[in-house]
């Protein structure tokens, strides 16, 4: 085992599932503006933002907050978060 | 003195293969070096665990999208730009570790530090890593332009034929 694989190995569990959250987000924005042919100047614009605003947002590295991304989700007019529903 | 530098595999994960460099007369590689050098240091644990973590998330399930790595000349770098690093504090990742990213299935890894000043040139632990890494990205977009390096999926297939100069 390498130096890398010891520190995968010791990474809490949260750090791991904060990054791939985050990227989970920022890819599903980008996968919706693809699908509806909208750059991320488009986005700025419908949230009357700034362009480098709606850039750090879809980094996967900035933590959004839940209002923010229901606001993209209405601007989209697309789910970005679901949450399984249990019967 | 001029030393011959050859790639060789780093990681291998189902979306992305890591390459590293291997400078002759060097004991290990450029990546093994960086890790090796941060893995004990208690002050950036977390930083050096993140950083592993982005390497792997992209690896396993994402590939090597060009807006996840940062831009430096020629060279990349991760983690993501330093606009947003700034932004979510500096104490959010203070390392660099630069790269080359050839497309979204291959990455080569190269060296990298502690970003201790505003710009690269400010921070001389990153500097020779800076240009290093530089210098290996100009002679490997040659050889792509040249056909003499090529790239099919994950792989480097003409990787032993492969001599690049530091």
């Amino acid at each position: 085992m390498d130096a890398f694989d010891r520190i995968a190995a010791r990474t809490p569990m949260q750090t791991r599932r904060s990054v791939a959250k985050m990227l989970d987000v920022a890819d599903r924005i980008h996968s919706i503006l693809e699908q509806k042919q909208m750059s991320q100047k488009d986005l700025a614009t419908a949230l009357h933002k700034s362009e480098s605003e709606i850039s750090k947002w879809l980094s996967g590295t900035h933590n959004l907050e839940l209002k923010t991304i229901i606001r993209i989700e209405e601007a989209l007019g697309e789910d970005i978060l679901t949450v399984p529903q249990t019967v | 003195m001029k030393n011959f530098v050859t790639i060789r595999l780093f990681k291998a994960f189902n979306r992305v293969n890591y390459y590293t460099l291997q400078v002759e007369g060097r004991g290990q590689s450029e990546t093994d070096s960086f890790f090796d050098r941060f893995e004990q240091d208690a002050s950036l644990t977390k930083d050096v665990d993140l950083l592993v973590t982005w390497i792997t998330e992209i690896g396993r399930r994402r590939g090597a999208k060009a807006r996840y790595f940062r831009f430096e000349n020629d060279a990349n770098a991760l983690p993501p730009p330093a606009r947003i690093m700034a932004e979510l504090g500096d104490d959010y990742c203070r390392l660099r570790l630069y790269c080359i990213r050839l497309t979204d299935e291959v990455v080569i890894l190269a060296n990298g530090g502690l970003k201790t000043g505003r710009t690269v040139q400010d921070s001389p632990d990153l500097l020779t890593k800076f240009r290093f890494a530089n210098k290996m990205a100009g002679q490997l977009m040659e050889l792509i332009q040249t056909g003499e390096l090529v790239t099919e999926g994950k792989e480097i297939m003409n990787l032993e034929e492969i001599d690049l100069i530091d």
